[in-house]
């Protein structure tokens, strides 16, 4: 994601609100505001991701966290609060991210140990095979 | 003109506009304030920018991070639901920057950890080169040991059959100070009867340097044993002659004893008058027929006398 997308996302609540506010003054008649759709897709997409990266394993909380802010979500939107709705959905991906981050950071520093475990080793291999017979 | 006085004006606009804005946000509150938990998430921010090993290693990340942490830190008003969403999103965006960059500091490390473990198996292997070497080395030395050993063993050898030599000659010069006669039997040395006197055992004075020949010879061949041997001439009886033979014989034995010669290896026998070696016709012969022969044993297997 880039720089300015995101800060368009930030003032989208603000934007909604005037569109609400748009919408209430044109007319009683108006619907329930529209669901965040495309900000509930994108917490989802990342959820998938994180689970596709084995967060289940390696950042276990944080996925579980973002799955129920998404379970969250989807409760605004049942419940119309379409603006609660939208900062879960982003609550949820970026949490989601969050996990597939640490996920990553989790699998480097595993890499990292196994690979001193095995310098050890050498090196007390070496040393002993260093040592007098 | 216009031109140049639009921008003025639209400048005033927004002044009057923000102040404006700032009257009611007095109103409300004192000073704008960042919504609760902001300030903890710009501290986190500024640990991360700080860490020399992070701050580096996620750029964009860490944009973004300091983009939400600045939105969060925005006065909401009383919207203290959208502040908390943009305090919980700043923490998280920080949080997403402080993994990546720790993920990529774990990658550098790796690239040291594989140049280290390089390093490590580069010093192996001149150990091994070195300690083959110095195997080589030893093997070498090894080997030029066995030579030293070999030639010494050879030498040892030379030395050995040089003193065998050198005993034989030594054993030979004995034997010929002995006067001893090389016999199947042995060396036979024959004392004659210038030892005794006739019809007497007793040894003659001066016959110690003859005798004490025998003794020092005997002490130089310990594997020799000896086998004492009286014979007589046929002057006197037969049995007389017999003991007379036996204590001349005995006589030699006590000498030998006294000497140092151990009992066990000198037997004594009385030939009596049966084994002449001359006539007893004439005095000469006699003589000759009175007598003491020792045996000396060829060394071991010593065998028993028949």
């Amino acid at each position: 994601m880039n720089k300015s997308s995101q800060v368009a996302r930030f003032q989208k609540p603000l934007v909604g609100a005037a569109l609400a506010g748009v919408l209430v003054a044109l007319g009683a008649c108006a619907s329930a505001p529209p669901a965040p759709v495309s900000a509930l897709d994108a917490a989802k997409v990342a959820i998938t991701n994180a689970e596709k990266a084995d967060a289940n394993r390696y950042a276990g909380a944080e996925l579980g966290e973002a799955r129920v802010k998404l379970a969250q979500a989807d409760g605004a939107v049942q419940q119309e609060q379409m603006v609660l709705a939208e900062q879960l959905a982003q609550q949820s991906r970026v949490q989601a991210e969050l996990a597939s981050a640490r996920t990553r950071a989790a699998k480097a520093a595993e890499v990292n140990a196994e690979m001193e475990r095995a310098a050890a080793a050498l090196q007390e291999e070496m040393q002993r095979a260093g040592e007098p017979r | 003109m216009n031109t140049t006085l639009s921008i003025p004006r639209r400048t005033l606009k927004t002044l009057a506009l923000a102040a404006a804005v700032s009257c009611v946000l007095a109103a409300c509150a004192s000073t704008p304030q960042s919504p609760e938990g902001a300030a903890e998430v710009r501290s986190k921010l500024t640990r991360l920018q700080s860490d020399p090993n992070l701050a580096d290693r996620a750029p964009l990340a860490l944009q973004e991070a300091e983009t939400a942490v600045r939105i969060a830190e925005e006065p909401v008003g009383k919207d203290v639901a959208l502040g908390a969403h943009r305090v919980y999103f700043a923490d998280r965006k920080v949080e997403i920057a402080i993994a990546q960059a720790s993920t990529r500091y774990a990658e550098d490390q790796r690239e040291k950890l594989a140049e280290e473990r390089e390093r490590a198996r580069l010093a192996a292997r001149t150990r091994e080169a070195d300690r083959a070497r110095a195997d080589a080395d030893a093997a070498r030395a090894g080997a030029a040991d066995a030579a030293r050993v070999a030639s010494a063993d050879a030498a040892r050898a030379a030395d050995a059959a040089g003193a065998a030599a050198l005993e034989a000659a030594e054993l030979q010069r004995q034997i010929d100070e002995l006067q001893a006669k090389e016999t199947d039997r042995g060396l036979v040395l024959t004392l004659g009867d210038v030892l005794f006197t006739s019809g007497q055992a007793d040894l003659k004075a001066g016959v110690a340097s003859n005798l004490g020949r025998l003794a020092t010879f005997l002490h130089q061949n310990p594997g020799r044993n000896v086998e004492i041997e009286g014979h007589t001439d046929s002057v006197g009886s037969d049995e007389y002659n017999q003991a007379l033979s036996q204590r001349r014989a005995d006589s030699v034995r006590s000498f030998l004893i006294q000497q140092g010669i151990g009992p066990e290896r000198i037997r004594t026998a009385g030939k009596g008058e049966h084994q002449p070696v001359a006539d007893n016709e004439s005095s000469g012969g006699r003589q000759q027929n009175r007598r003491v022969e020792v045996i000396i044993e060829n060394p071991r297997p010593a065998t028993a006398s028949n």
